[in-house]
């Protein structure tokens, strides 16, 4: 665990710079990859720099209007630069439109654009898993298989290393390269790559949500993470359905 | 892979289809010409009427094979359901988010005895500073106002004092100077530093009515509608 980086005065926070360099990472190869998905690589960091900065604006504005008191007597926190008072899924949602209306604007193919985008998804997926090993988070339930690690006193599943692994594995499974039997069987329809790249996500997620030992749960005992996860994953399967098997070449 | 028999067509079609990619195309080009698959020589010495069934087979492969693969993940989410007390039950060594806040028991600036159980029950934001650290000065004012409008509805805010960093002398000169009147423990030994992982100032937790760990701000200084929301999560949190 390093959840703070001390240079000199400086105290930088590990997890975030971990994830601003996994984006950077991910941007990157998904400009390397674009090419051979049919999407316009010299689009990817315009598409992720919109996202990410109607992204940030959406997540603040839902935080603002969520708690508006807090935000009448001191207008200027709107402005600050914390980023506890994001809302996640106001930021999801307003990436996503931003997104959207990008690609129509600029008549892009928006499953080329997904599939593309999946590269910078997969390694940002690899990067929340070192972030969460620098802070500590997602830690796993107390174990005395011969692999646990001393964690907070005790002896635990090293989660967040199983979630390292899960992510670079989906990351290998779907690199776009010629020696890669997965992509030259199953990854050559528009859309494929980013729906098995949410499937596989999800999966891994109902199955290593099981580790944790910070799961919130619903239902007394039922691990919140895992149902999402679950409904997640038969969403992807019915759009892998509905890619593989459709009549329509536009569907 | 495609020179069996008709049941093996069958097993493979979806294999063989993912292997071309092109599905569809064959479908349409075999029901439209019913003449050889070009791209697959052995493809075409089967009878029509396997190549009719292996058309359907697929899709409905895929289908059984999802929801095969969504009810084993059911079962799976099932067979591991959590003890609601695995997470909670014996509080840590050490303040995390999301577990139990540790025990704390320190002597305040006005001479009083300040204790995180004493207090259990009621939302706490529990702050780390020192009077030499810049960010921890410049928020203390705001702490100072989010505690005067919110005491009453019963949150505790508490300034630990890193005593072990700092001096008495600077602390009370600047209580003074600011008039702060939340209560100020000293940490005359080190033991909330090191419990409460102070390895940088200022550091504020954020401690529900349930006593457990909702967040942790490291650095500041901390916004004060940052400061606000918070506190007005851990009041709407209380039963």
């Amino acid at each position: 665990m390093l959840p703070i980086l001390q240079i000199g005065p400086l105290a930088i926070q590990t997890p975030g710079l971990i994830l601003i360099l996994a984006t950077w990472f991910g941007l990157d190869l998904a400009e390397r990859h674009a090419l051979c998905l049919g999407f316009d690589p010299s689009r990817i960091y315009n598409l992720a720099f919109i996202s990410i900065g109607f992204g940030l604006l959406g997540a603040r504005l839902g935080y603002a209007l969520q708690r508006p008191a807090a935000f009448i007597e001191a207008p200027l926190g709107l402005l600050t630069l914390s980023p506890q008072m994001l809302d996640p899924a106001s930021g999801l949602i307003a990436a996503g439109l931003a997104g959207l209306i990008y690609l129509q604007r600029n008549h892009q193919p928006m499953k080329s654009a997904l599939d593309a985008i999946t590269s910078t998804l997969s390694v940002l997926a690899a990067g929340i898993g070192f972030a969460h090993l620098a802070s500590g988070d997602a830690f796993g339930a107390p174990t005395n298989l011969p692999w646990a690690i001393n964690l907070f006193g005790e002896l635990r599943h090293p989660s967040q290393l199983y979630e390292i692994g899960g992510a670079f594995l989906i990351l290998i499974l779907l690199w776009p390269a010629g020696w890669n039997p997965i992509q030259r069987f199953f990854l050559n329809r528009p859309g494929v790559r980013f729906w098995l790249f949410l499937g596989l996500t999800a999966l891994s997620r109902v199955i290593l949500e099981a580790f944790r030992a910070d799961s919130v749960l619903i239902f007394e005992s039922i691990r919140q993470a895992q149902v999402l996860a679950w409904f997640v994953l038969a969403v992807s399967l019915y759009a892998l359905r509905r890619s593989f098997f459709s009549d329509k070449p536009g569907d | 892979m495609y020179s069996g028999t008709g049941s093996i067509v069958i097993k493979n079609e979806f294999l063989y289809n993912a292997l071309y990619s092109r599905l569809i195309e064959t479908k349409l080009y075999l029901r439209a010409s019913n003449i050889h698959d070009q791209t697959h020589p052995s493809y075409g010495h089967h009878r029509e009427n396997s190549l009719q069934v292996a058309m359907i087979k697929p899709a409905n492969q895929f289908q059984i094979a999802s929801i095969l693969l969504l009810v084993l993940s059911a079962v799976w989410i099932g067979l591991t359901r959590a003890n609601p007390q695995s997470v909670t039950s014996g509080a840590p060594p050490i303040a995390v988010k999301g577990l139990p806040a540790p025990a704390l028991t320190l002597t305040t600036l006005d001479g009083e005895i300040f204790s995180l159980e004493a207090v259990r029950g009621k939302p706490i934001i529990l702050n780390l500073w020192a009077s030499w650290c810049p960010p921890c000065r410049a928020e203390m004012p705001a702490l100072q106002r989010v505690f005067a409008d919110y005491q009453a509805q019963g949150l505790v805010v508490a300034a630990v004092h890193m005593t072990t960093q700092d001096t008495l002398e600077a602390a009370q000169v600047f209580v003074d100077e600011n008039s702060l009147t939340f209560p100020i423990p000293l940490d005359l030994e080190g033991n909330a530093s090191r419990v409460y992982r102070a390895s940088a100032l200022p550091t504020t937790y954020f401690i529900g009515a349930d006593g457990l760990v909702k967040d942790v701000i490291v650095g500041g200084p901390m916004a004060e509608a940052l400061l606000r929301s918070r506190a007005e999560e851990l009041l709407e949190e209380m039963p």
